[in-house]
């Protein structure tokens, strides 16, 4: 009849709800009846079945947590506070009672330390089957770090910038070990006797003797694990966890070549940059605006396209396009109006070889997030090109073979995101405009040439 | 399921692919009536409008552009291959080491389970023919043979350890071109063309320009092999008319080839609705663009009308089929949005058997015809604003031993013989890591030491600057996806910006 046991303590999790609704009730009566004492018995009816429903509660949570072998470490607070929240909430019937051996305690002693005990059991309660995080989990990063809380390891990510200057074992590797291999062997829970979560860990090694070779680096152990066949049982990870990529085992394998060295940087090692790109933020938009937009209408997109230009998004998945008017050698400024339906989402635009001229900038400048234009052999003196200096993106203009004149050349110093100006084939290539210094690379008026003496000599 | 589904599917349009001319006479009894009558109602459908959303339709234009997958740092891409693999050791990895053996013996070591193509018993090692300088900012190698290349050394990147499994040229073009050494896959410019579409509706989007022959693997090496046959690169003339049979006949006004090519196509769309056959498709999409052709390529292809000072940068020879004709073509087609043009100039089998294929004078002739354009293509691609939009590949099928070729056990002219181990190859453009060096091969230049890429690398990498992860680039055929890079590759981040 054992099994009446095993069930009678699965009602536990069910049981508990009854005191713990009694008792709040009970206590909200208890304050709110304070002064007028009017609902003395009622209060003591609820507190009357919120102790038996304690005693229940009690009694199915024991035998649960000795049949099922929940580890004392676990249960011990819950279980203890239990048993308290049993014992003030029959206090407080007593006292109700006016049963004079509870005369030592006052009333609103008992009343307030019973509904402390019984929010902490109940949480505890909760923790243990819903797990420690329960509550925590949700809350935003900044707000673990700040409570002090553990914050779950997130996929690593270096910066091209500063990731030389990061030593190499306390930046890239423990991350790594961190994300893919701490959840099993840390001082908690600690497989094959190995901890990984520190140097003095990995250094020590596991049941098996040590992970790392200093003499043979090739043959270490924890790289024989890494690169056997993952069907193995002894490959690490193991096959149904979270892989190491390619780039990761690389990266190990060059630490410990190098003597898993504690505190020396990258650079101090001399690991090319190559070795890291794939922990590179990625670059999703280059050099586009990273905005995200709500997609165009296909409608808008069919409008456009009727009159011949190509409406293209930069990648798949991106609701920037780049329009191109390479089919439409007709296309001029009155056309360009059609434009402003989609002047939010246009970064890269293709007008080359078109009828457009200087009063296009006007329908230009609306174009905000306009990163490159094209306006190569055009009509366009540059009269008017002072208006896209409003746009934050513009980096590249081409005005190759375009009538583009020199005197315009200085309406575009003041463009905030100008990266590159192509020239060539303009009047402007032959103008003797002095670019000051500081714009010399943005403008290239091309015409290269090969010096005469490789000629003569061949 | 759906793999039966696939089957079927792909069972059903090779069928029709056999069956198409039977099946439209035994099922048109009815019609041919409809037939007439197509094209009485095409007489009077409109214009323009129409045809640019047509365009635009992947399902009716097989050519309509469609964005990468990622972002692509390239749009277009001018690969130059120079058929019949130049030698390395006279134009970009200087060894310095093989002088001093220079007519020494070979050791047997080097020998030991190699194959080759010529070498017979034990010959001896050639030192390089070539004097080599550090050139640019990036003091790279370059040797004396390429007096003009020094001008662009600093836009480029090079991989000096690319190595291939096949010794021969044709296999080893193929494997190059299609990503196996065997027939029936589809080249590079077809996947891409497939994949990305082309932006000009008035030229093709894979245009192949050839010079000095045809590559020895012949014209499988632009071929689309399973992918629909619109893809497979088109191949220009560049001597004469681009095109043949560009011209009308005598006295049939254009308007009048304009009515009878619609006719013709709204025959077939019906076909094609009937069958679901992309075949029907391509050859719709092919009188299509035969006609806008007519316009558009006399006007592309005419080299005459560029301004003397960019015809003598590339130093074309007009009239004739020269590389520097086709290096000029090439600028212009990527002006004009043309997606992939394929430039083969052969005459690089440097065996030193005859004059013509000698390291000192057919070779030295090679690189005089090719130095000049080569360059002016890169700076001129850079003043017009295209460099940074388009990526030009140059190399050949495999590399050139460092040993003297004793072809019949004779030691003729200085001659190479064909090697897979380790050639260099660069690319420049796009995303391309300008000054960069990748990879380095032993003393003499027999093989790679560090920083070995494959072939397959440099397609995977080609395919990244298109905005492709060449694992997910897949074509279904024979059940089962195939991939331009077969089982292999992985993308040369060292020489990426």
């Amino acid at each position: 009849m054992d099994f009446l046991f095993d069930l009678l303590g699965r009602f536990h999790p069910l049981v508990v709800h009854l005191p713990i609704g009694f008792l709040i009730l009970g206590w909200m009566m208890w304050v709110f009846d304070r002064k007028t004492q009017k609902h003395q018995k009622i209060i003591r009816f609820a507190f009357f079945w919120g102790t038996l429903s304690t005693l229940i509660a009690v009694f199915t949570g024991t035998v649960q947590y000795v049949r099922e072998g929940y580890p004392w470490d676990d249960v011990q607070g819950h279980l203890i506070l239990g048993i308290a929240t049993f014992l003030f909430s029959f206090l407080m019937y007593l006292k109700l009672k006016g049963f004079a051996i509870v005369d030592r305690f006052s009333q609103s002693f008992l009343g307030y330390a019973l509904l402390i005990v019984l929010f902490i059991t109940g949480h505890l309660g909760g923790n243990l089957t819903h797990g420690k995080d329960h509550l925590t989990a949700p809350l935003p990063d900044e707000f673990k770090e700040v409570l002090g809380l553990e914050v779950p390891a997130r996929t690593l990510v270096l910066l091209p910038e500063t990731h030389q200057d990061l030593p190499l074992y306390s930046g890239v590797i423990q991350p790594i070990l961190d994300q893919k291999c701490v959840s099993c062997h840390n001082p908690k829970k600690t497989k094959g006797e190995l901890l990984l979560h520190n140097l003095k860990g990995i250094m020590s090694g596991g049941e098996e003797g040590a992970i790392i070779s200093l003499k043979k680096p090739e043959q270490s152990e924890m790289l024989r694990r890494i690169h056997l066949p993952k069907d193995e049982k002894k490959h690490m990870p193991p096959k149904a966890k979270i892989q190491l990529s390619k780039a990761e085992i690389k990266l190990i394998e060059k630490w410990i070549s190098a003597g898993a060295p504690e505190n020396k940087t990258i650079a101090d090692l001399g690991f090319p940059t190559a070795l890291f790109i794939s922990f590179f933020p990625k670059d999703e938009t280059g050099i586009y605006p990273d905005t995200i937009l709500r997609p165009l209408d296909k409608g808008i997109i069919d409008s456009l396209v009727v009159m011949g230009l190509q409406v293209t998004p930069i990648f798949k998945t991106s609701s920037l396009v780049k329009i191109s008017a390479i089919n439409t050698p007709d296309f001029d400024d009155q056309k360009a109006l059609v434009l402003l339906e989609v002047l939010d989402h246009i970064v890269d635009l293709d007008l080359g070889q078109t009828q457009v001229t200087d009063a296009v900038f006007e329908t230009l400048e609306q174009l905000k997030h306009l990163t490159v234009l094209k306006l190569n052999c055009t009509a366009i003196s540059g009269d008017g090109i002072g208006k896209l200096s409003s746009l934050a993106y513009l980096k590249q203009i081409n005005l190759v073979n375009s009538k583009f004149e020199g005197a315009h050349l200085e309406e575009m110093y003041v463009f905030p995101a100008l990266e590159k100006v192509y020239l060539f084939g303009t009047p402007t290539q032959f103008t003797s405009i002095e670019i000051p210094d500081q714009y010399q690379s943005i403008f290239d008026k091309g015409d290269y040439k090969f010096e005469k003496e490789v000629d003569k000599k061949l | 399921m759906d793999k039966i589904k696939k089957l079927l599917t792909e069972q059903r349009s090779l069928e029709a692919q056999f069956n198409s001319r039977r099946h439209f006479i035994k099922d048109c009894t009815l019609g041919l009536g409809g037939l007439a009558l197509g094209n009485f109602l095409n007489a009077c459908s409109p214009g323009e409008n129409k045809a640019s959303a047509y365009m635009a339709d992947r399902s009716l234009n097989p050519m309509a552009s469609l964005p990468a997958p990622f972002l692509p740092k390239v749009k277009s891409v001018i690969y130059l291959h120079m058929v019949g693999a130049p030698s390395q050791l006279e134009l970009f990895d200087y060894k310095p080491e093989l002088a001093k053996l220079h007519n020494q013996p070979c050791p047997p070591s080097l020998l030991d389970s190699k194959k080759f193509a010529f070498i017979q018993g034990v010959p001896n090692m050639l030192g390089p023919q070539a004097t080599f300088k550090k050139e640019g900012e990036s003091g790279n190698w370059v040797s004396n043979h390429l007096p003009h290349f020094k001008k662009v050394i600093d836009e480029v990147a090079f991989l000096k350890a690319v190595h291939t499994d096949q010794f021969n040229h044709g296999p080893a073009q193929m494997l190059m071109h299609t990503g196996s050494p065997r027939n029936g896959r589809p080249s590079i410019g077809s996947w891409v063309t497939y994949g990305l579409g082309s932006e000009n509706n008035n030229l093709p989007g894979f245009v192949v320009l050839t010079s000095g022959g045809t590559p020895d693997a012949g014209k499988s090496i632009w071929g689309s092999g399973f992918l629909p046959s619109v893809y497979q690169g088109v191949h220009c003339r560049s001597k004469g008319d681009p095109v043949l049979y560009l011209n009308d006949p005598k006295g049939v006004p254009r308007d009048l080839k304009k009515k009878v090519l619609a006719s013709i196509n709204d025959i077939n769309y019906q076909e094609y609705q009937k069958f679901g056959d992309p075949e029907v498709l391509t050859r719709i999409n092919q009188y299509e663009m035969a006609y806008r052709m007519q316009i558009s390529v006399p006007e592309v292809m005419d080299i005459d009308q560029e301004p003397d000072a960019i015809k003598e940068m590339y130093g074309v020879k007009p009239g004739k089929e020269a590389f520097a004709n086709n290096c000029l073509l090439a600028r212009k087609m990527v002006e004009q949005g043309v997606r992939f043009v394929q430039l083969y100039d052969w005459g690089w089998d440097s065996h030193g058997a005859s004059p013509g294929e000698a390291l000192d004078s057919g070779f030295l002739r090679k690189c005089k015809e090719t130095d000049r354009p080569v360059a002016a293509l890169i700076l001129d691609l850079k003043q017009r604003g295209l460099l940074d939009e388009t990526l030009v590949v140059w190399g050949g099928e495999f590399g050139r031993t460092p040993m003297w070729e004793n072809r019949l056990g004779i030691q003729n002219s200085p001659g190479r013989d064909h090697q897979g181990d380790a050639f260099t190859m660069w690319m420049a453009g796009g995303g391309i890591k300008k000054g960069a060096v990748h990879g380095k091969t032993d003393e003499i230049g027999y093989s790679g030491i560090e920083g070995r890429v494959s072939v397959h690398d440099i397609q995977a990498t080609i395919l990244h600057l298109l905005g492709f992860n060449h694992e997910q680039f897949t074509y279904d055929f024979q059940g089962r996806p195939f991939r331009l890079t077969d089982i292999a590759g992985s993308v040369i981040n060292e020489i990426l910006a």
